[in-house]
């Protein structure tokens, strides 16, 4: 099967942390070609090197976003349509966790046209971005080279998630594909992350302004989880979600406890995990907290540890 | 005293609107309508039973089931009495039932139905006026089976008898009855029958089908695309649904242009079963044609791309199909729109489906090798395809209807893509048109030389279609009428059944739909034997001219039409014509009066563009008829162009013969269609017709533009701007003569008529150009080609129009007229010395006197011998009035004949020779009388307006007693004596009336001298040079 990766990365440093070195590493094993394309300014020969000597590298200014680079990235291959797969993906997450190899095979027989690592109904169904497969017959399609032809530079982040993460899948089911997910969830996923995404629903209306604080519970309550934030424990399920989001450990957006998440994860994969901690430190400052959310791990208490189950 | 009035009387009006007495007040008419019909012995009750679809216990209660609500449901109390013939406007503002109020007038007014004349019957039963029943209740007590009908004057009807009449009815009633249970069949139901769909199912429990095999499948299932991506998906999941594997779905892309088919490819990546055909895009036929060549399966069922199956669609078809061994199957659907759930779920034959498709494709399996006998789908046809299939296989083999859900359908009415949205539901007239007539027979039927046969399909129309028919049957040729009654109500379908009985000529069939202009004539052109097919409508009176319009159908010409009269009094249509730069037919002379298309003689056209057109029947059969797609427009267009396709052009003229008229009666206002636009639009483009603007300039005019005209919501049409020719009619100028008459027949038998017609004859032979306008045509759009407007001032105030030249001459009514309106005009003539004198001096407006006269040319002393005919003579209409003069003949006791309308009710019918004269007649009418009566309405009489009857009488050299007007005598020298009350005139026929007058060399002199000074021709003079003053 011929698979082409295209990485979106950045760093605020020009560096290339070692969780993406690992991660290029990974792709090697099954990519016929592997791209990054960097949005950060990388001028040490050396970071250079480390990327050069597993991929082709491809600069370019910091604008756009991720979905920027993957369609310039896309766009420097001339005929997309030879390879068996399209992967475009980013440097948000710490992984694979399993060989990029048992991904690919489990979803070679799944009747769907295009497909992430997981999807989410999160304002209306749509694959998460941040890992996105496609068949040749997608490539070739009027909908998918409409919607990155008619891409521009978008650099506000709540937009480019509207328009181009949400906009990347409704574009393809517009045009009448399928679209699906690596990770499924089961049934104890689904009723762990209904208790978890009203524990957050507590957490999170306090931070509305007063007056619709009480009305905005019911409501984020009963909102569709990410799967990504609200399973992210899922991981340590023998891989079973794949990847885990630096987002999801920096921020513990779900308030569950993401210290104790990357406790788990160091013990339960040390590889891939060595020099996390360090990046997450040397990087801290570059991505502050977001309007309207809390920062940094919460701490539990036991009996809040036993009703959400995370990482336990 | 009626009941009406008693109640009137009695009941102050705020009382009457009161609930409770409204409810009395009904019940009371209720009461006397019961009380009227049940004496009058004339209600049928085995013939309403035969209606109601019940009996009752007696002859009162079946009235009283009629009254209260029999005639609501548009039943008939007696074969003799149609509720909806019998003229509204005698009982319309009634409450009272209209059988009841028919029965209750005793003179014999009002027809109940088309064969019966009451007045007829009166003239030879006249102690029928005595009867509780009226004529027509002494008709059904004392008639046998064999007894005649009385045959309704001016009609060519052969005798019918009461027995044959009613048989004939009964026969027509069955025969309604079966056809609407087959239109009334219950299509689509709400609720499934849950004890059928479980019978089914237990029944085929034991059935194994082939196991799956991917290289020989069961059954194929047709799938045709055409940029349906998403939807498609659909459809497909829901046969990978299926419990029962052993299919192949193939997959027509019928040249997508979004993704459908990189859509494909992923489906059939993952399912080998699924075969996927890229094709360009040819439509739907063509697509499904193709999968069916490809398929490999045993069956074939078809799906749409919008369409899912239920999981056990294919298993319960399958497991049936084979058990029974059945050819062709299908399943119920349930269709749902909004809130809304309803079941196509009906077991119904070949004669259910030709009146409407029950069966939907999505759940029908049919054998592969019947679908290659009946050649797979139509791909001439864009919509309605399925139904044409269904139609062919059931001409082949029996549909069985399984009950079971096999599909379910949910409307998505902002789907814009769908065929149903795209294309007319006119396709599916095309697709009827091809089973319901028997075109190969019509094609190489022998038909009989010579014999024009009229189709005319009439939808409810029973008085205008009679009218027409009626107007057709005066003509002896070799005749044959085809009615295709198109879907009728009960009581019109009897009244045009009975026409059959009463002219041989005449045939009905019935389509128990409303099929449709197009589609109804086609249906009707299947039965005719003649050479020659004369299609017409119910709303065109075509009363003369068949031979001309047969004689004019040349080797050179494909069609001909006669020239169509609008109800303006003006052109509707002289057909069409081609121009360059424009893509539709553009109508000539439409607007124009008559006299404009007159001179033109007989008109090359493209084509004619009214519903009514001569061609060879055959040839008509050979093109497949009308253009069922055609929705209101554009039909006679479209036959011909393809007609002319046939001929070759140099034998494919169009002509409309200018002489033959043919007028538009009764016809409502129709917006023309936007799908009419596109498919004349797409006609005329392939045609190409040679464009030819010759039309106008023979009746001497130029085309100078083109404009548009709306009509309708979506609809631009062009219409030509014309302008005169001056250089062409030298110093002529034009006049266009304004009178009160009705467009139609009737007007033409106005005295207003021939007057302006004999007008204009004159101011011909002075050299100028005249038309004449007729009421309805006092803002003709055209009439700014006009010079002069001549306003004959009769009933109507008439404006006068800037820019041009406005003369009015005053000859009747001189009351009505007032002193703003005169203001208005150039110049004013009065018909009436005294009124002109004294009316100018009052107003101060100069009324120069211009006297009515007569046409010199008709009216002469030659006509006939003296006292060889009538002798006393009155011709004129009664107006409602008993007027004077035939009254006091009426008291003299002398042999009166009456020649005019509404008499009935004054006159014994004896002395009513015939409603109408033509103007031919009148001379010798007036010349061979022993006197003819003439009277004045009053103010006439007063003012000194005498009429133009007395012109013509006296030119004719007939001898008149007219009422008294001071004067008369040295107008009209001896042949006009005078008298004073009704009184002196019976005194003065009580005697010789011979006596009052000269001999005749002096009445024969005193004629010709009335001609030299009273003719039209002396009156056109002078208002030439009165224009001439004017205009220069």
């Amino acid at each position: 099967m011929r698979t082409l990766v295209v990485m979106a990365h950045y760093d605020p440093h020009g560096l290339v942390a070692p969780h993406v070195l690992r991660q290029l590493d990974a792709w090697r094993e099954v990519a016929d070609r592997l791209m990054v394309v960097s949005a950060a300014d990388i001028t040490d020969p050396e970071v250079i090197a480390s990327v050069t000597s597993r991929a082709e590298l491809v600069q370019r200014d910091n604008e756009g976003y991720d979905f920027y680079s993957y369609k310039l990235g896309l766009a420097s291959v001339d005929d997309l349509s030879s390879y068996d797969l399209v992967v475009i993906c980013n440097d948000s997450y710490i992984g694979p966790l399993v060989p990029w190899s048992t991904v690919i095979d489990a979803m070679a027989h799944r009747q769907v046209d295009a497909w992430g690592l997981t999807e989410t109904m999160r304002r209306r169904r749509h694959v998460q971005s941040y890992f996105y497969a496609f068949r040749p017959w997608v490539v070739a399609s009027r909908g998918f080279q409409r919607f990155w032809g008619d891409m521009t530079v978008v650099s506000d982040r709540t937009l480019v998630i509207r328009v181009y993460e949400l906009g990347l899948s409704r574009a393809l089911l517009d045009a009448g594909f399928e679209i699906g997910s690596y990770y499924t969830e089961n049934e104890r996923d689904r009723r762990d992350a209904r208790i978890r995404q009203v524990w957050w629903a507590v957490h999170r209306a306090p931070l509305r302004p007063k007056g619709k604080r009480l009305s905005s519970l019911p409501r984020f309550a009963r909102e569709p989880w990410n799967p990504m934030s609200a399973l992210a424990d899922r991981a340590l399920d023998g891989g079973r979600l794949p990847v885990v989001k630096i987002d999801t450990l920096r921020y513990d957006p779900y308030r569950l406890g993401s210290g104790v998440l990357l406790d788990a994860l160091e013990r339960e994969y040390p590889a891939q995990f060595e020099g996390v901690r360090d990046f997450l430190a040397r990087t801290g400052s570059a991505y502050p907290g977001r309007e309207g959310e809390l920062v940094g791990a919460a701490s539990l208490n036991p009996a809040a540890r036993r009703l959400l189950g995370y990482a336990s | 005293m009626k009941l009406g009035a008693v109640v009137r009387t009695l009941v102050p009006p705020r009382a009457r609107t009161a609930p409770g007495a409204r409810q009395a007040l009904t019940h009371a008419r209720e009461a006397l309508a019961v009380s009227t019909i049940s004496a009058s012995g004339a209600f049928d009750r085995e013939w309403y039973e035969l209606q109601r679809g019940r009996t009752f216990g007696s002859d009162l209660t079946a009235v009283v089931d009629y009254v209260r609500s029999g005639r609501g449901r548009g039943l008939s109390p007696t074969p003799l009495f149609e509720p909806e013939w019998f003229d509204r406007k005698r009982w319309s503002g009634r409450s009272l039932d209209p059988f009841a109020v028919f029965l209750r007038r005793r003179k014999g007014q009002g027809r109940p139905h088309p064969l019966f004349d009451p007045i007829e019957h009166l003239r030879s039963h006249p102690d029928a006026r005595d009867h509780r029943g009226g004529p027509l209740g002494h008709f059904l007590a004392t008639a046998t089976p064999d007894t005649p009908l009385p045959r309704p004057r001016g009609t060519a009807y052969a005798p019918v008898t009461y027995g044959q009449l009613r048989s004939g009815a009964l026969r027509t009633l069955r025969t309604w009855q079966e056809q609407e249970a087959l239109r009334r069949a219950p299509r689509r139901v709400d609720v499934m029958p849950a004890q059928q769909q479980q019978g089914l199912l237990d029944e085929i429990a034991g059935v194994r089908l082939a196991p799956a095999d991917i290289e020989q499948p069961l059954v194929s299932i047709v799938v045709p695309t055409w940029n349906r991506a998403v939807s498609l998906r659909r459809a497909v999941l829901s046969v990978q649904a299926q419990t029962y594997g052993g299919w192949e779905l193939v997959v027509v892309d019928d040249g997508s242009t979004d993704d459908t088919p990189h859509v494909l490819r992923g489906l059939s990546t993952f399912d080998p079963r699924i075969r996927v055909i890229q094709g360009e895009h040819a439509g739907v036929s063509r697509a499904r044609n193709t999968a069916i060549a490809a398929a490999r399966g045993r069956y074939v069922a078809f799906l749409d791309s919008d369409n899912t199956w239920e999981p056990d669609f294919l298993r319960v078809t399958l497991s049936a199909m084979e058990h029974r061994g059945l050819d062709a199957a299908y399943t119920a659907m349930e269709l749902r729109d909004g809130g809304r759930t309803t079941f196509r779920a009906f077991d119904g034959g070949r004669s259910h489906l030709l009146v409407g498709n029950h069966i939907d494709l999505n759940v029908l399996v049919v054998r592969a090798d019947l679908l290659a006998r009946v050649g797979g789908f139509a791909e001439d046809l864009r919509r309605t395809v399925d139904y044409d299939l269904v139609l062919r296989l059931s001409e082949v083999c029996e549909l069985t209807y399984l009950p079971y859900v096999g599909a379910i359908y949910t409307e998505d009415r902002d789907d814009t893509s769908r065929i149903s949205v795209r294309e007319p539901l006119t396709w599916d007239y095309v697709v009827r048109s091809r089973h319901l007539v028997d075109w190969r027979r019509a094609r190489e039927l022998d038909r009989v030389p010579g014999r024009v046969s009229a189709v005319i399909a009439v939808h409810d129309q029973a008085a205008d279609a009679v009218r027409a028919i009626e107007g057709l049957l005066q003509w002896d040729g070799d005749l044959e009428v085809v009615i295709l009654d198109n879907g009728s109500r009960r009581s019109v379908s009897l009244v045009l059944a009975a026409l059959e009985l009463a002219d041989p000529r005449v045939h009905w069939h019935r389509a128990p739909t409303h099929l449709g202009f197009a589609l109804g004539t086609n249906v009707g052109l299947g039965h005719t034997t003649g050479e020659f097919v004369l299609i017409t409508d119910p709303h065109l009176l075509l009363r003369s001219g068949l031979a001309e319009l047969r004689a004019a159908l040349d080797d050179r010409t494909a069609v001909v039409a006669p020239l169509v009269i609008g109800m303006q009094g003006t052109v509707v249509s002289a057909g069409v014509t081609a121009v360059d730069g424009v893509d539709l037919p553009m109508p000539v002379l439409r607007d124009h009066p008559r006299e404009d298309v007159s001179r033109s003689g007989a008109l090359d056209v493209v084509a004619p563009d009214e519903r009514i057109m001569l061609a060879r029947a055959a040839e008509v059969a050979a093109v497949g008829g009308l253009q069922p797609l055609l929705l209101n427009d554009w039909h006679a267009v479209d036959l011909t162009l393809r007609l002319r396709e046939l001929r070759g052009a140099d034998a494919g003229a169009a002509s409309v013969v200018t002489s033959v008229r043919a007028w538009v009666v009764g016809r409502p206002e129709q917006a023309t269609h936007p799908h009419d636009v596109t498919v004349i639009r797409e006609a005329w483009r392939r045609a190409a017709p040679r464009s030819d603007t010759s039309a106008w300039e023979r009746a001497g005019l130029r085309l100078a533009h083109v404009r548009s005209v709306q009509r309708g919501p979506d609809v631009l049409l062009p219409a030509p701007v014309t302008v005169r020719e001056r250089e062409r009619d030298g110093q002529a100028l034009r006049w266009a003569l304004q009178i009160a008459a009705p467009s139609g027949p009737r007007g033409e038998q106005w005295g207003d008529w021939h007057f302006a017609q004999s007008l204009a004859a004159a101011l011909r032979r002075c050299g100028q150009d005249a038309v004449v306008d007729l009421r309805e045509a006092v803002d003709r759009g055209t009439g700014y080609l006009d010079d002069v407007r001549l306003v004959i001032r009769g009933l109507d105030r008439v404006l006068a129009v800037p820019g041009q030249l406005n003369l009015m001459w005053v000859i009747s009514h001189p009351d009505q007229v007032t002193a703003d309106e005169l203001r208005g005009y150039d110049r004013v003539f009065a018909a009436g010395e005294r009124w002109a004198r004294d009316a100018g001096a009052r107003w101060a407006v100069p009324i120069e006197p211009m006297l009515q006269c007569t046409d010199a040319t008709l009216f002469v002393p030659t006509a006939a011998a003296p006292d060889s005919g009538d002798a006393v003579l009155f011709v004129g209409n009664s107006r409602n009035i008993y007027r004077s003069a035939v009254r006091a003949a009426v008291d003299a006791g002398v042999d009166l004949a009456v020649y005019g309308s509404m008499w009935d009710q004054y006159l014994e019918p004896r002395m009513v020779r015939s409603s109408a004269v033509p103007n031919s007649a009148l001379p010798a009418m007036y010349r061979g009388a022993g006197v003819v009566l003439n009277d004045h309405w009053d103010d006439m009489r007063r003012e000194g307006f005498w009429s133009n009857r007395l012109f013509d009488v006296a030119a004719a050299g007939g001898r008149v007693l007219s009422d008294h007007i001071e004067g008369t005598t040295t107008v009209f020298g001896p042949s006009v004596v005078t008298w004073r009350s009704p009184e002196h005139l019976t005194e003065l026929l009580r005697q010789p009336v011979r006596e009052l007058f000269p001999d005749d060399a002096t009445i024969v002199a005193n004629a010709e001298q009335v001609a030299v000074d009273h003719s039209f021709d002396a009156r056109a003079r002078r208002l030439v040079e009165v224009a001439r003053e004017r205009l220069g």
